[in-house]
């Protein structure tokens, strides 16, 4: 059971399925891109005429886009809050490596917003479905003044 | 009106818009200036941004001072911009990234559109008169105008994350949802 009691509704969990589908093409897309690299190569392989990526940055993102996928497959908040802190600390890492020695995905700020907008738009998701959960349960709830045991005493 | 579902949610909250090329052509619209943008971002390379070098992007913000455009925009470069452009790199670093990820998924659509009109316009005050580059002009104006056009058009609402977000929001109470409704 996810947080607060809440699970997803029919067009969350397709926008989360989605956002996860195309998180792990990214990644597949860098494995083909990155063939060659070393595996942390600091200055990732340019992905078509969006990002940069090595290997390692390109597994992670293919790691990431699974979890995503199940998370919204299964209609689990829960897992959803985990892949975002995914994306969160990829885009944290990418921000820390870009333009350094030390570039452990191969990122630049290209690769900030692939990792920044699924994970956003999950956070935004999920947060937004449990917010409308509460509102309908909220909504569902006997007023106190409805309520003859309220009026009672 | 069409009422068919779409991939992300319902095009019934999108009114303006009739028929699915209409949809599928606006969305193509906005996923192109998102690309555009999240291409962009990747030359933009901390640390330094390029003021140890004279390149990057500290040449192309400094051509607003050398070659003016907009005077009191090459005065804010020259006085505000230019004596903080460390913090000024950072902030394009991170807006360019958002702008191009939200774009491309329809997320907060109309504010970030809103932010790219008037990241667009300080572009062209930057490199409008810069003889250095060969840029043709007229993509910098097609820019502003396509995100006027996916302002107009809430372009998030047609195969992007608003049309899956809008309905929650409107199920709840907060004033973030509401303030959000208006953003995409």
């Amino acid at each position: 059971m996810s947080p607060g009691g809440a699970t997803m509704s029919e067009s969350t969990r397709r926008a989360v399925v989605v956002l996860g589908v195309l998180t792990l093409l990214g990644g597949i897309a860098g494995i083909v891109y990155s063939a060659g690299q070393s595996f942390t190569a600091p200055g990732g392989a340019r992905v078509g005429e969006l990002m940069h990526l090595n290997p390692l940055g390109s597994w992670v993102s293919i790691g990431l886009g699974g979890l995503t996928i199940v998370a919204g497959w299964r209609r689990s908040i829960t897992l959803a809050f985990v892949a975002v802190a995914g994306f969160a600390a990829c885009v944290v890492a990418v921000t820390l490596g870009a333009n350094r020695d030390v570039n452990p995905l191969g990122g630049t700020a290209s690769t900030v917003g692939f990792h920044l907008g699924p994970g956003v738009g999950v956070l935004a998701l999920a947060l937004a479905e449990r917010a409308a959960s509460r509102a309908t349960a909220a909504d569902l709830e006997p007023r106190s003044s409805d309520d003859p045991e309220h009026q009672r005493s | 009106m069409a009422t068919s579902s779409s991939l992300l949610g319902s095009p019934v909250d999108a009114p303006g818009l009739e028929g699915r090329v209409s949809r599928l052509g606006i969305a193509l619209l906005r996923i192109v200036v998102g690309v555009t943008f999240l291409h962009e971002a990747a030359w933009k390379r901390p640390p330094e941004f390029g003021r140890d070098t004279g390149r990057g992007l500290w040449e192309w913000s400094n051509f607003a001072v050398e070659y003016p455009v907009f005077l009191p925009y090459s005065w804010f470069v020259e006085y505000i911009v230019q004596p903080n452009f460390i913090l000024f790199g950072w902030t394009v670093f991170f807006l360019e990234a958002a702008l191009g990820a939200f774009l491309i998924l329809g997320l907060f659509t109309r504010l970030t559109a809103v932010v790219c009109v008037f990241q667009s316009l300080a572009i062209t005050f930057s490199v409008l008169n810069q003889p250095v580059y060969s840029e043709w002009d007229y993509a910098y104006y097609l820019l502003i105008g396509a995100n006027l056009a996916i302002i107009g058009t809430a372009a998030g609402r047609h195969y992007g994350l608003d049309a899956a977000l809008r309905p929650l929001w409107q199920r709840s109470n907060g004033r973030l949802a509401r303030l959000l409704l208006r953003a995409s």
